[in-house]
């Protein structure tokens, strides 16, 4: 860690939120996309952990905003929020293993039997 | 600046393979190094804590979950690859890959979008807003903020943890009396 | 010593939540302990652990009366907010929280009968503890990201609640496309947190009521106001968002079924009214929320009508009820609101009727379609008559408590000049008589003959129908106390809005 704390650069750094703003939506566009037209459990549930992804950085990004400052509020929220998020991918990820033990597959396709 | 543009464009042609990939092994691999990335990513815009939950929980544990229900199940075999989009394959991919850093660089270095950061703070608005002069200052914040600020969410949260313990539990037990 | 100070200055926990987290964290302890002695201590602790709760409830009543601006504000460790996560109980939490604890000890009365036969009974009365616990902490928080914890708690518990009989199919695709569209919305829950934290530097709701509030529109608070409407939307079966919900609450046991129409979707539309009331102003929101709720409404009446499946319809029927509860929130004022919160109670307790009388019907008849239940209703004629009453209820028939809510939400449309609302609204209504009737039809007319020589079900589960049935026609000819406590909840909501924003800047 004393290391880092020499660095100049270090932690006084501030990107354009332009740059995350952009991934942000990149990666919101690929996790829905993911999510509409993927038919594997395991695949959605991936495209679900972009999505979290995706949220988390655009918080983070806004922490550090203030040239030189930081806020400590939205970085403990996302390290909650990340704990959170493992959570249901956990028990997603439970589901599509019962899925599979009792049907052979992932492949919602194979075993649509509910109406829309 | 240009440092996290590079690990910005991993992150988002990484999460592209990761949804687009046929095998579900790749996927996984590509997950992983999209997580991983980002925890840099965290750790260079100044949020090292953050960083670290990344990589252990989002590049780890999850991951691993991943890892262990793939294996479990469909190993990887090419029987369960995925074919539900036919026209994604290699070439398709890798346009789509260039593509989506082409409109990342592109709109990062020649567009700024403002966002009204803190426009509508109110007069009585509160912050723990500091300047940090090393990392070990924000990790000693953001801890501190953590446990005495958010004490209440903690708790709360370590509930939800018990709940999902749960939930597996309700899930996958085995009983002999209906299995 | 620092440990002690903590737990002296302490983590202030109201009953109610204090209780149902306990009780959820013992019980699997005291599973294993009836197992081993044989006796029913489990389901003797689940109902206590609900009846507790409603106590609890009511000792918190008393103390949001008593305190000085009707709002209660309890944090942790001497940390006030604005920073700290916090929760702040106004009327309007308290009559929240009365809806879940009364509909859920019912639930769980009616659960004892049903679940008899299940395994994992134990792993099922922790995870309905947690789900309750869930939304009392939804209805008290006064913090955002507070709210998302425990609307996570709600969530997970739900998921696995609905794929609980996990032999079959059904239950298990249910339950993952529950998952799926709700972590996506948490995501944009997320996404909208950032948002507002990025637009005023705070998550606590007494400070964003006093910064965002009021302001004009811009791209930036467009998008917020798109974020929310999905983050919450999904959970409360808001029309384009809804799809997860018919394939849920058919496929559910019963009495979970009963919890999710009755309360879970409309803990979800309290967080959006809480949000939106905080965040903007109504005249941003009256008329995108105007146009949800004729799509809800419609929609979920058509499709309702086509369906062969008894609790499908239900489902289907519960989306068109959310419908005309958004009518009383696009009118942003506190005769809407308080027409919103009544028919939240009243639904609760009709559709948690409707549900758990359809549960007994299914539970004997086996089957869940329509058609095939010909008859059954002259060998149930206690639970047919609670299905009755609800479906009366429903429709909005006079001297059920469905007619008093429903009527309030309309003229409160007509009040604030949305007079086409209200005519959509009413045709709605009546649209939704004609499958209602035809259930009740098929109930009473001549027995197939696999419905002959069936008998009542279980005396526990008739008793909570019958309760329930009294309640919906008490509260139709003697609305007043329910009347009230909506009207003290929605002014706390809109008037006492100043109270609740004191609280955290003081």
């Amino acid at each position: 860690m004393h290391s880092l704390a020499k660095d100049k650069e270090g932690p006084r750094v501030m990107y354009p939120i332009t740059f995350f703003i952009v991934t942000t939506a990149l990666l919101f566009v690929f996790g829905l996309v993911a999510l509409t037209i993927k038919r594997d459990l395991v695949r959605l549930l991936i495209g679900i952990e972009i999505l979290f992804n995706a949220a988390n950085l655009f918080f983070v990004a806004l922490s550090t905003q203030h040239v030189g400052m930081i806020d400590p509020l939205p970085q403990s929220i996302v390290m909650m929020a990340l704990v959170l998020d493992g959570t249901v991918i956990a028990v997603g990820l439970a589901l599509a293993l019962n899925v599979f033990k009792h049907y052979k597959t992932f492949d919602i396709r194979k075993l649509r039997r509910l109406k829309w | 600046m240009i440092e996290i543009l590079f690990i910005l464009s991993l992150v988002v042609v990484s999460a592209l393979l990761a949804v687009t990939s046929r095998n579900i092994v790749f996927a996984v691999i590509a997950l992983l190094t999209t997580n991983i990335s980002l925890g840099v990513a965290y750790f260079m815009m100044g949020a090292p804590t953050v960083a670290l939950f990344q990589l252990a929980i989002f590049a780890g544990a999850v991951v691993v979950f991943f890892v262990i229900t793939v294996m479990l199940t469909t190993g990887g075999d090419v029987e369960f690859d995925d074919d539900s989009v036919p026209w994604i394959n290699k070439t398709t991919q890798l346009v789509l890959a260039a593509a989506s850093v082409l409109v990342l660089l592109g709109v990062s270095l020649t567009r700024e979008i403002a966002f009204p950061y803190l426009e509508y703070a109110s007069s009585a608005l509160e912050t723990l807003m500091f300047s940090p002069t090393n990392y070990d200052d924000i990790t000693t914040a953001v801890s501190q903020f953590l446990w005495q600020h958010r004490g209440f969410d903690l708790v709360s949260q370590s509930f939800v943890v018990l709940a999902a313990v749960i939930c597996c539990i309700a899930l996958l037990k085995i009983r002999r009396d209906h299995e | 010593m620092v440990g002690q100070a903590m737990i002296q200055t302490g983590l202030q926990l109201p009953l109610p939540l204090l209780i149902s987290l306990i009780g959820a964290m013992a019980t699997p302890f005291i599973g294993i302990l009836s197992e081993r002695t044989g006796m029913k201590l489990k389901e003797a602790w689940f109902v206590l652990v609900s009846a507790a709760s409603l106590g609890g409830v009511y000792q918190l009543y008393n103390m949001v009366k008593a305190a000085p601006d009707g709002v209660l504000l309890l944090y942790s460790w001497g940390q006030a907010p604005p920073l700290s996560g916090c929760l702040e109980i106004d009327m309007l939490g308290v009559y929240m929280s009365f809806s879940i604890a009364f509909l859920g000890l019912l639930v769980s009365i009616y659960s004892i009968s049903y679940m008899e036969h299940e395994t994992r009974v134990a792993e099922f009365y922790t995870l309905v503890t947690f789900m309750i616990a869930g939304m009392f902490g939804i209805a008290f928080a006064g913090d955002l990201f507070t709210l998302f914890v425990f609307w996570e708690l709600m969530g997970l518990s739900s998921y696995v609640l609905v794929s609980f009989l996990k032999q079959n199919w059904g239950p298990i695709e249910a339950g993952f496309k529950y998952l799926l569209m709700s972590a996506t919305a948490g995501a944009f829950l997320l996404l909208s947190m950032a948002l507002l934290y990025g637009l005023t530097g705070t998550l606590n709701f007494g400070m964003l009521a006093n910064s965002i509030r009021g302001n004009p529109l811009t791209p930036w608070t467009v998008l917020l106001f798109s974020t929310l409407i999905v983050g919450f939307g999904v959970k409360s079966a808001i029309v384009p968002m809804h799809t997860w919900l018919p394939d849920a609450h058919p496929e559910a046991p019963s009495p979970i079924s009963a919890l999710l129409s009755g309360v879970v979707i409309e803990t979800g539309l309290y967080g959006l009214t809480r949000l939106l009331f905080v965040v903007f102003e109504p005249s941003v929101f009256k008329l995108p929320i105007a146009a949800l709720a004729v799509l809800t409404m419609t929609v979920g009446n058509l499709l309702a009508l086509l369906q062969g499946d008894l609790k499908r319809m239900l489902a289907y029927s519960s989306i068109a009820q959310i419908g005309y509860m958004l009518v009383g929130l696009s009118a942003g004022t506190v005769y809407g609101a308080q027409g919103l919160f009544l028919h939240v109670f009243n639904h609760s307790m009709m559709k948690g009727l409707a549900f758990l009388a359809a549960g007994s019907l299914i539970h004997i008849g086996n089957t869940r379609n329509i058609e095939d239940l010909k008859g059954i209703g002259r060998a149930m004629p206690l639970t047919t008559m609670g299905l009755f009453v609800s479906f009366m209820g429903l429709g909005g028939v006079p001297a059920t408590s469905g007619f008093i809510s429903k009527f309030m939400l309309f003229s409160s449309a007509i009040e604030v000049g949305m007079t086409w609302l209200t005519v959509i609204g009413v045709l709605n209504s009546a649209l939704s008589m004609a499958y209602y009737l035809r259930v009740i039809k098929t109930l009473i007319s001549d027995p197939i003959d696999s419905m002959k020589g069936l008998k009542e079900a279980p005396k526990l589960m008739v008793a909570v129908t019958v309760v329930m049935t009294l309640v919906v026609i008490l509260f139709g000819v003697w609305p007043e106390p329910a009347v009230s406590f909506a009207e003290s909840a929605a002014e706390a909501l809109v008037n006492g809005f100043n109270a609740y924003i004191g609280a955290i800047i003081g």
